[in-house]
């Protein structure tokens, strides 16, 4: 450890086994502990616009693919995942089991909120949506394997070129299985534009349609 | 945690539970549904008499009347070797109940049927299978159609004083199917169809019997036996069928998971699917 500008060094061991012994020697007002504090700073964030006006405020934007085979009952609605495949990128994979574990849960949430969950009100503006009957989320059984394909382009902009694996799962399969089910129901002239697809809307859209 | 005190009774005997009964009584059976609804404090019952020592649970043959007792679970109708010789319809529909296992352990018929949910699948599969229930009371035991049994949503005809304490049925050889309709393994079912049908050796049909759940406020029974009555099994009658089972229904139940129209558009498609599937059954069982 140096002082800066001056032509004086003591070795850190020095300093730290000082701290821990005779810390206690130092004037009430000073606290004796070691702290060291460094900022990091992505070299890649703009946050004043270019001169296109454009910014820059994150550092890292993971992307995937997903791409989802739906089965819709044309008598009833129900909507059945058969396969959903993802492929994403997440730079860097530091601990594969996480990053499965990421990228499978982000992909159900988004199956989910494109065909079951949904905040119903009563007409008095009362919450109808109290649980988890009438809340639904996917289970395991709903669904299929979330079969999962790595594709790693180490980013430039971080230190372990990672990026971000929680996000690749939500909005694509969303999208993905929302779309799906609107190319399954399109022969029979029925399409609908809002979430979710759950059996009574997809059955209204496919009744209203004929 | 249970919000208000209450007094808790666990007699050994029907007799004894029938004294402890009157206003303000809450009986309990698995505990599935009361026990919730103490928790939330949307009953407050002054006294809560457990059904868990009286005795009830048997699953007996008698007379050729299979007799469920009112606490028998939904896992004692799996592992008993009557109900599925005897009612495999009850067996098929124990297989569905929503929960799993924990549930199907705890869940009881009884508690089903006088809980008398329009959703719960127990009421009109026992309406279907023509089921009678046994009340106990002060005068005594008395004998109902189960359809006598349920006065509305969430209501029976039972007095204050009056409890169920078993479910009888007649033995059925016919084929049998059941078609359950619900949004996701965590929804409760939407619209249920129990169908019986008997078959002869051409195939045609000589009986039916049909009951739709989910789809009204109380089960409802759909008289098919004139239409199928000697048919043979085709999609033109089996599309009759399910016209004659959707316009069975006067005023279609709703809720949170499924609106009205929901529940009178797919009655259909769900009635057909479970007569296929009993006559499917009926004509491969002999």
């Amino acid at each position: 450890m140096a002082t800066a500008g001056e032509d004086r060094a003591v070795p850190l061991a020095a300093v730290a086994d000082a701290v821990y012994s005779l810390g206690y020697i130092l004037a009430l007002g000073i606290e004796p502990n070691l702290e060291a504090t460094r900022s990091y700073r992505p070299p890649n964030i703009r946050h004043l616009p270019d001169e296109l006006g454009r910014l820059q405020v994150y550092t890292t934007y993971p992307y995937a693919v997903h791409v989802s085979v739906v089965e819709v009952d044309a008598e009833t609605g129900i909507v059945d995942v058969r396969r959903h495949v993802v492929a994403h990128d997440c730079g860097t994979v530091v601990n594969p089991s996480f990053v499965d574990g990421q990228v499978t849960g982000g992909t159900v949430m988004g199956i989910g909120a494109a065909l079951g969950e949904e905040f119903v009100f009563g007409d008095d503006g009362v919450p109808l949506s109290r649980g988890f009957k009438s809340y639904l989320l996917p289970r395991a059984a709903d669904l299929p394997e979330i079969e999962l394909e790595h594709q790693v382009t180490p980013s430039p902009h971080t230190l372990l070129g990672t990026k971000g694996a929680g996000e690749s799962g939500f909005a694509g399969a969303q999208a993905a299985v929302f779309n799906a089910v609107n190319d399954a129901i399109r022969p029979l002239g029925a399409r609908l534009d809002a979430t979710p697809a759950s059996a009574p809307n997809v059955l209204a859209a496919i009744l209203g349609a004929a | 945690v249970i919000p208000a005190a209450f007094d808790y009774e666990a007699p050994g005997s029907v007799a004894e539970v029938v004294s402890l009964l009157g206003d303000g009584v809450h009986v309990l059976g698995g505990g599935t549904w009361l026990v919730p609804e103490m928790h939330a404090g949307e009953v407050r019952p002054r006294r809560v008499v457990d059904l868990g020592r009286a005795g009830i649970d048997a699953i007996t043959v008698a007379d050729r009347l299979l007799r469920i007792g009112a606490m028998a679970t939904y896992a004692d109708l799996l592992a008993s070797a009557d109900v599925r010789d005897r009612a495999p319809l009850l067996a098929r529909m124990a297989a569905g109940i929503t929960g799993g296992a924990a549930i199907r352990a705890q869940g009881t018929v009884g508690g089903s049927l006088v809980a008398a949910r329009p959703q719960s699948d127990a009421p009109a599969v026992l309406v279907a299978l023509g089921g009678r229930a046994v009340v106990a009371g002060p005068a005594g035991e008395r004998r109902i159609p189960v359809s006598e049994l349920i006065a509305g949503p969430m209501r029976t005809t039972l007095a204050a004083d009056e409890v169920l304490v078993a479910v009888e049925l007649a033995a059925h050889g016919a084929g049998c199917g059941y078609v359950k309709l619900k949004r996701g393994e965590s929804s409760w079912p939407i619209a249920t169809a129990a169908a019986l049908i008997e078959a002869g050796p051409d195939g045609r049909c000589r009986t039916a019997r049909l009951a739709l759940g989910g789809v009204a406020g109380t089960p409802v029974e759909v008289e098919l036996s004139a239409l199928l009555g000697g048919a043979a099994r085709s999609p033109g009658v089996l599309a009759d069928a399910a016209a004659m089972a959707a316009a069975a229904i006067e005023d279609p139940w709703e809720d949170v998971l499924a609106p009205a129209a929901y529940r009178a558009a797919v009655a259909g498609p769900v009635a057909r699917r479970a007569i296929d599937m009993a006559w499917e059954d009926a004509t491969t069982w002999s």
